[in-house]
């Protein structure tokens, strides 16, 4: 649904996007992810067409960037944090904003009412913006976003300085989009890891890498486990031991304990376990599930710094 | 075609949009100013008492020569009546004022409409550059460039939208300076300044439409080139009385004439930079061809700012 290639931005020297690629698949949750400062937002204003790429191949739904209006047909965006005309009521700023997207008086009408609905907005429809606080405003933020019922939402850090009851709502608001593409950005991993199915990296505005998470975690290690034994002495042999285990893709010595990597699933952990009580006796044996965090730590201090 | 429509449909209400913002919350007080100061030099001309003399005279506006000031006649004129009155007013007596009715067109022209355009371009420029630059520093221009229009689209609705908030006004100069002369000059033994009068309200309309049409232009492209609502307003501000300025450099012209040669002519140049002092000499000159002419010239100007506005506008990124 959303590619893009080889995209370069420069902001006078500032280089915000060095070569970035994205792929987003129809019907899907994607993440973008990074830290501050690594292109998040460039990607998304470079996809809503608000900024022009320096160079780059760029599509949604197959329409060329170019196509400027055919492409804003197609999407909603959410910025990270959202202006509104504050001397409106969100009422009056989302039935422009649908009115400004070619929506007839009577359709504009219905679709304004049924995402005032849909994101829990009735009760301060008619109060002005300048009285909101940035959960509401990023409230009424998705609901333009929505309100023309486009097929692909971008999401600029949807959920960034929300409470968590908002954000919940949030969450299941964005879960329960049917059949639509959704681009979400944020630093924080466990956003993330929470909504989508897929994700991009970005570092210093470059893609890093491009993978389901699902996959992500196996090639990291998805599963591992963490192994004591009652034996300090032992702990470089143990690893070495597991090591030779077909079912197991690394085993490294951290500390006072021996981490191995399953290959497939959390159904070789028993084995792994048993296997290291068989060699030698173990005091603690733990699976841990690797989060993105971990997995972009890792990625990222592997990184090329160049 | 549903796409067509519907940037169609986009377009005019963000044209109507953005004319409810300029006219509720910025355009009020200009009107009520305008009115005021239009409609105080429109009362100036009114109380003057142009039935004594000058009445049938043939030498109307028509015939004075483009460059031919009207300061000159009035200057004459002042002092004539302080020569001829002077003799009574030391006597005690109060003299009337009397003015010749060719004076009093000059009056008009020179005094009101010149005021008139002035007024109207400056609130075009101001409204237009308030346009983009308002929304650049609140950060919301991208909730227009989000959606389906383009950005020609939403530079050229805005445009729109800050021109038709001038045209309350330039209907409000037609009907005073209308309203003035049927008044005082519409009596059926003033035949022969009724044709004069029927193509100086034509030309003046002309004229100040298109000169609101240069500034709104000037406005808009003052707008996309700022980030900011006040600094971008403050300079269209600043070509508008620079305009005025230069005008009023011609009303002057007479003056500069006795100092002579070169200044005489470097003046006479840059006088004519301004809009404002073509549409004076075509109302002065009462001439079609010279309305064709500066009208063509102006419309011509208006139309390189828009297109230049709209590529700069294209090529800007818009910030959130
Ligand atoms: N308008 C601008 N002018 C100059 N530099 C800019 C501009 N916008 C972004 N940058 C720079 O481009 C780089 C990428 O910025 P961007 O906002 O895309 O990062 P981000 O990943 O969204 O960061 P954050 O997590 O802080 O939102 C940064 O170094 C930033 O300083
Ligand atoms: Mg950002």
């Amino acid at each position: 649904m959303i590619t893009a290639d080889g995209i370069f931005k420069n902001y006078g020297k500032t280089q915000a996007l060095n070569n970035a690629s994205l792929h987003v698949e129809e019907g899907t949750i994607h993440g973008l992810i990074g830290p501050n400062g690594s292109g998040k937002s460039t990607t998304i204003k470079i996809l809503s067409t608000l900024v022009r790429p320096n160079r780059g191949e760029v599509s949604i739904g197959g329409v060329p960037l170019k196509k400027g209006s055919a492409i804003r047909q197609q999407i909603g965006v959410v910025p990270e944090t959202p202006r509104l005309h504050e001397y409106l009521t969100a009422h009056e700023e989302i039935m422009s904003y649908a009115r400004l997207s070619g929506l007839g008086r009577a359709r504009a009408r219905d679709r304004v009412n049924a995402v005032i609905k849909q994101l829990d907005l009735a009760m301060v429809q008619n109060q002005k913006i300048s009285r909101f606080s940035t959960g509401m405003k990023k409230r009424v933020a998705l609901a333009l976003a929505m309100v023309a019922n486009p097929p692909v939402l971008l999401l600029d850090e949807p959920m960034s300085g929300l409470d968590p009851v908002v954000r919940r709502q949030f969450k299941d608001t964005i879960l329960g989009l049917e059949g639509k593409t959704v681009l979400v950005s944020d630093h924080d991993l466990y956003t993330v890891d929470e909504l989508c199915t897929s994700v991009t990296i970005l570092q210093q505005g470059r893609t890093l890498i491009e993978d389901n998470i699902d996959s992500l975690r196996e090639k990291v290690g998805k599963v591992s486990v963490e192994i004591k034994p009652q034996d300090p002495a032992q702990i470089s042999n143990l690893a070495a031991e597991l090591q030779q285990m077909s079912r197991v893709t690394s085993a490294e010595v951290e500390k006072d304990r021996v981490v191995a990597s399953v290959n497939d699933s959390e159904k070789d952990i028993p084995e792994v376990i048993r296997m290291a009580a068989i060699f030698t006796e173990i005091v603690e044996a733990r699976p841990s599930k690797i989060s993105l965090e971990e997995i972009f730590i890792k990625l990222s201090s592997g990184g090329d710094r160049t | 075609m549903s796409g067509l429509l519907s940037m169609l449909f986009g377009y005019m209400y963000l044209t109507w949009l953005e004319f409810r913002y300029l006219v509720s919350r910025r355009t009020r007080a200009s009107y009520i100013i305008f009115i005021l100061i239009f409609g105080m030099s429109l009362y100036g001309i009114s109380i003057q008492d142009y039935s004594a003399q000058g009445m049938e005279t043939t030498e109307i506006l028509g015939e004075l020569e483009i460059g031919d000031a009207p300061l000159i006649d009035m200057l004459i004129f002042i002092f004539i009546f302080g020569m001829s009155t002077f003799a009574s007013a030391t006597g005690g007596e109060a003299p009337a004022i009397v003015i010749p009715a060719q004076l009093g067109v000059t009056l008009i022209i020179i005094v009101s409409i010149f005021l008139g355009i002035n007024m109207v371009s400056r609130l075009g420029a101001k409204n237009a550059a308030s346009t983009i630059s308002r929304e650049k520093e609140s950060r919301t221009l991208y909730l227009y460039a989000s959606t389906t229009n383009t950005r020609p689209a939403i530079y050229l609705a805005k445009l729109k939208a800050a021109y038709l908030t001038t045209l309350p006004m330039i209907a409000i100069m037609f009907l005073g300076v209308y309203w003035i002369w049927t008044s005082y000059f519409g009596s059926p033994d003033m035949v022969t300044m009724q044709s004069t009068f029927q193509s100086l309200l034509f030309n003046m309309v002309i004229m100040t439409l298109c000169t609101t049409i240069l500034f709104t232009s000037l406005g808009s492209l003052v707008s996309t080139l700022k980030r900011e609502e006040e600094s971008a307003v403050s300079l269209s501000r600043k070509f508008t009385t620079l305009a005025a300025a230069l005008t009023t450099l011609w009303l002057l012209l007479p003056i500069f004439a006795v100092t002579g040669g070169k200044m005489y002519s470097l003046i006479e140049t840059l006088t004519m930079l301004s809009p404002i002092t073509l549409d004076l000499i075509v109302l002065y000159g009462n001439e079609s061809t010279l309305l064709i002419q500066y009208a063509g010239i102006q419309l011509a100007a208006a139309a390189v700012l828009t297109i230049l506005g709209i590529i700069v506008f294209i090529r800007q990124d818009i910030e959130y």
